[in-house]
């Protein structure tokens, strides 16, 4: 591909590191730009310029909004190659130590099951910047009268990306529930680990078909992940939304939606409907599933 | 280069906030257009220490560089000489919405976008919208009096400014006019600064104002086969007062024709986006009334919001089409009296001819800005391409026009500026700077040379 980074800028206000940092060397644009030179050698990999790509959350937010068409984390996984340093210590909290202020609680001991209440990982990013998010999964939970305990950790990506370890916030062989798609790539050798994808079909009477693909607004943003993941050669043939009324919504999924060439189904507190309709008139079946009274409406 | 003292000084200002880091230098060395690296980038979190810094440079003798998202495209965040770049990235904050005088106070670094959006969350419009609104701050916008499609009914950046913090290079901060929507006590010394292109003063702060976000929408995508009807419809746009009114040009329409077979008007040679904005069924009449007046041009309109965001779908796809079809060239942003526009879309095409090269064109046909991208191949001589500005500037000129509508003239245009601006106005802009910047040190060697 010939094409190049126009340097525009679009990507950036849409990565979570950008904004926290409020420093162009943590943005998409910087990262993509540094990632060539560091590549092609006219940029040595200084220290501050491995802070850069690794503090790269991977979520996959910016390459959706390029209006190029650039694969920005692509450009960042090839550059980090030149310099991973593999690391077997196993340290949490990866995000606090990449200039992101990591606010939750500091999960200490192991989780188990007990009482049968559903043990979510939201993740660090959901946790800490998009807890929007976290809040209307938990309504939704409370609402459903489903007790939970939210695993308050981060998943080590950023670790695991440089080679070092994954250490699992709960005790062997337990299950829980992983809403973060980012988080779910990289604990996911683990027996217990579920997309929360999986969740839906242990609580509601619907059979997702395998192509089924579950995007929540802020915090799975590794869509392209996930999709690699489920084995989808088209993505979106169906393309499942939760939680979308942010303005956002309608940059990130356009691309995604004009691609759905089947179905979409949408989670959704159900006044959004409305809105979704505006913004994706193309969009002609909608399965949508009300939480509430457990029923699934086509139109 | 700054001096090792100098930076320890800034160290002491700024502690881990300055940096002179290898990485942090090369991301801190482009915008959209020009490329330069600092020797040093701060992050100041207030005006105190932009004041302090400002201080510092006035006494040391040393460039300062300010800079909002580095979305410009002209260079106007471009260390030409070095220096420090100071980032106003960090003073990002919304401080207060002023829900009875409909004003909004930020900080310079916020997004317009972000800014946008919120007051949407409260029924209310802040109007100027840079096709980059979604990624440049406030600041950069009112430095460089950012324009967008609805200026033809809204205006600029400079309309939405009730008042604003400066701190002056010499470190001194100064407030103008505050949330006050006239003020006739003293000289309006506030205007100075907006499109000054980060010369004169850093804004910290801006009372930006607000207006009630209008509720409904009329849109129609006009055709027609000459420039001969431009000028007739692009006055009764205007007349009726058309919230945006954007032309696409000769060379790009036979390729959104391809991309949007179905939508598009037949017999097209220049397409128009025509948009009526208001309450109740008000923009429907006025879109009715403008239409019926016209025989000659065939015509689309939105009938639901999902036509319309169709229609708005062709408009955007310009850029994305020039750019798969112009891997080499120029592009400016001239502006020309409206009534003027024909005669300027007529001259582009002698322009095309004499020079063999391909010009797109389009723009806010409702206020006379016009981007024109200039494409050639890549053995095109520098020279020509020289010669080609000049004579597109000179007649510009020559219809009453400037230089640029709204990207600015950083870097970009400096070489240019006498064809527009008078030996004497220039001489004036040079004393203006210097009484505000004794020593030069805020953004030199832009706009003109000192
Ligand atoms: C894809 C794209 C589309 C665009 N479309 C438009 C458009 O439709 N209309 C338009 O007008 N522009 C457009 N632009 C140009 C650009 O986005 C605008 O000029 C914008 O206002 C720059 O804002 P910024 O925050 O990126 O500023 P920067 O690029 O960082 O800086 C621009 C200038 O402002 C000065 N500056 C920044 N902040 C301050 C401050 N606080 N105090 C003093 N000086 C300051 C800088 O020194 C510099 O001279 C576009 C750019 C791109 C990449
Ligand atoms: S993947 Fe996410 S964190 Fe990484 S550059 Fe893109 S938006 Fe930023
Ligand atoms: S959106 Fe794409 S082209 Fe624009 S700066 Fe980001 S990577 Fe570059």
């Amino acid at each position: 591909m010939n094409e190049r980074c126009v340097r525009c800028g679009k990507c950036n206000p849409v990565c979570p590191t950008y904004r926290v940092s409020g420093n162009e060397l943590f943005s998409p644009r910087g990262r993509y730009l540094l990632g060539e030179r560091v590549l092609s050698g006219k940029i040595p990999a200084t220290s501050d310029v491995v802070k850069s790509l690794l503090s790269c959350t991977d979520c996959y937010l910016c390459n959706p909004i390029c209006p190029v068409g650039l694969d920005i984390v692509e450009m960042v996984h090839r550059a980090r190659e030149t310099f991973f340093v593999r690391d077997e210590s196993c340290s949490r909290f990866s995000l606090s130590g990449f200039g992101i202020d990591y606010k939750g609680e500091k999960y200490e001991g192991k989780m188990s099951r007990g009482d049968g209440s559903v043990l979510l990982f939201p993740g660090c990013l959901v946790i800490d910047s998009f807890g929007d998010t976290l809040e209307r999964l938990t309504e939704l939970l409370a609402c459903l009268d489903i007790p939970f305990v939210i695993i308050d950790a981060c998943c080590n990506y950023p670790d695991w990306f440089k080679g070092g370890k994954i250490c699992l916030p709960v005790e062997e062989e337990t299950e829980f529930y992983v809403v973060c798609s980012s988080a779910y790539i990289s604990l996911k050798k683990d027996a217990g680990v579920r997309y929360f994808l999986s969740f839906f079909e242990d609580v509601f009477p619907v059979r997702l078909p395998d192509n089924a693909v579950f995007v929540q607004e802020e915090a799975s943003r590794s869509l392209g992940l996930i999709v690699a993941d489920r084995q989808i050669s088209s993505p979106g043939d169906l393309l499942l939304i939760f939680q979308q009324d942010s303005g956002m919504v309608h940059l990130l999924f356009e691309r995604l939606i004009q691609q759905a060439r089947g179905d979409v189904l949408v989670f959704e507190s159900f006044h959004n409907l409305a809105v979704f309709r505006s913004l994706f008139p193309d969009v002609h079946s909608y399965h949508i599933i009300d939480f509430i009274h457990r029923e699934v409406m086509e139109s | 280069m700054i001096s090792r003292s100098i930076k320890t000084c800034l160290r002491k200002i700024f502690g881990d906030r300055f940096s002179d880091e290898t990485g942090l230098l090369f991301a801190y060395s482009y915008d959209a257009k020009f490329e330069g690296a600092p020797d040093a980038v701060v992050f100041p979190v207030d005006s105190d220490e932009v004041s302090r810094l400002l201080s510092l440079a006035t006494e040391e003798g040393f460039p300062v560089i300010p800079r909002g998202a580095g979305t410009g495209q002209t260079g106007g965040s471009i260390p030409v000489e070095g220096g420090v770049v100071l980032s106003l990235e960090r003073m990002n904050r919304i401080l207060e919405l002023d829900r009875e005088n409909l004003t909004l106070t930020v900080e310079p670094g916020a997004i317009t976008g972000d800014v946008k959006s919120y007051v949407a969350g409260f029924g209310l419009y802040y109007p100027p919208d840079p096709a980059s609104y979604e990624f440049s701050t406030i600041g950069g916008n009112i430095a460089e009096n950012a324009g967008g499609i609805h200026a033809v009914k809204y205006g600029v950046t400079a309309n939405y400014v009730l008042g604003l913090e400066v701190v002056l290079p010499t470190g001194e901060m100064i407030s103008f006019s505050g949330k006050l929507y006239k003020n006739a006590t003293g000289y309006d010394l506030r205007d100075i600064f907006i499109g000054s292109e980060g010369t004169l003063g850093v804004i910290t702060r801006a009372v930006l104002k607000l207006v009630p976000a209008p509720e409904a929408y009329a849109t129609a995508l006009v055709g027609f086969p000459d420039v001969s009807s431009i000028r007739r419809l692009a006055s009764t746009v205007r007349s009726l007062s058309a919230s945006a009114c954007e032309l696409v040009g000769k060379n790009i329409v036979p390729i959104l024709m391809e991309n949007f077979p179905s939508t598009l008007p037949p017999k097209t040679s220049y397409l128009m986006l025509v948009e009526f904005d208001g309450f109740g069924d008000e923009p429907k009449r006025l879109l009715d009334s403008m239409l019926s007046s016209f025989r000659e041009v065939s015509f689309v309109v939105a009938r639901d919001d999902s036509e319309r965001e169709r229609l708005w779908d062709i408009r955007r796809n310009v850029s994305p089409v020039i750019r798969a079809n112009c891997t080499c060239g120029v592009s400016e942003d001239i502006v020309v009296p409206p009534a003027s526009v024909p005669e300027m879309l007529e001259f582009l095409e002698e322009l095309q001819a004499e020079f063999s090269v391909k010009i797109f064109s389009f723009g806010h046909a409702g206020d006379g800005n016009l981007h024109v991208n200039i494409c050639y191949d890549e053995l095109f001589p520098e020279r020509q391409i020289e010669q080609l500005l000049e004579a597109l500037f000179r007649k510009t000129v020559s219809l009453g026009g400037a230089l640029s509508g709204e990207h600015g003239v950083g870097i970009a245009k400096k070489r240019f500026l006498d064809i527009y601006l008078s030996e004497e106005s220039i001489r004036l802009h040079r004393r203006l700077k210097r009484i505000l910047d004794p020593r030069g040190i805020l953004n030199p060697g832009k706009i003109f040379d000192e």
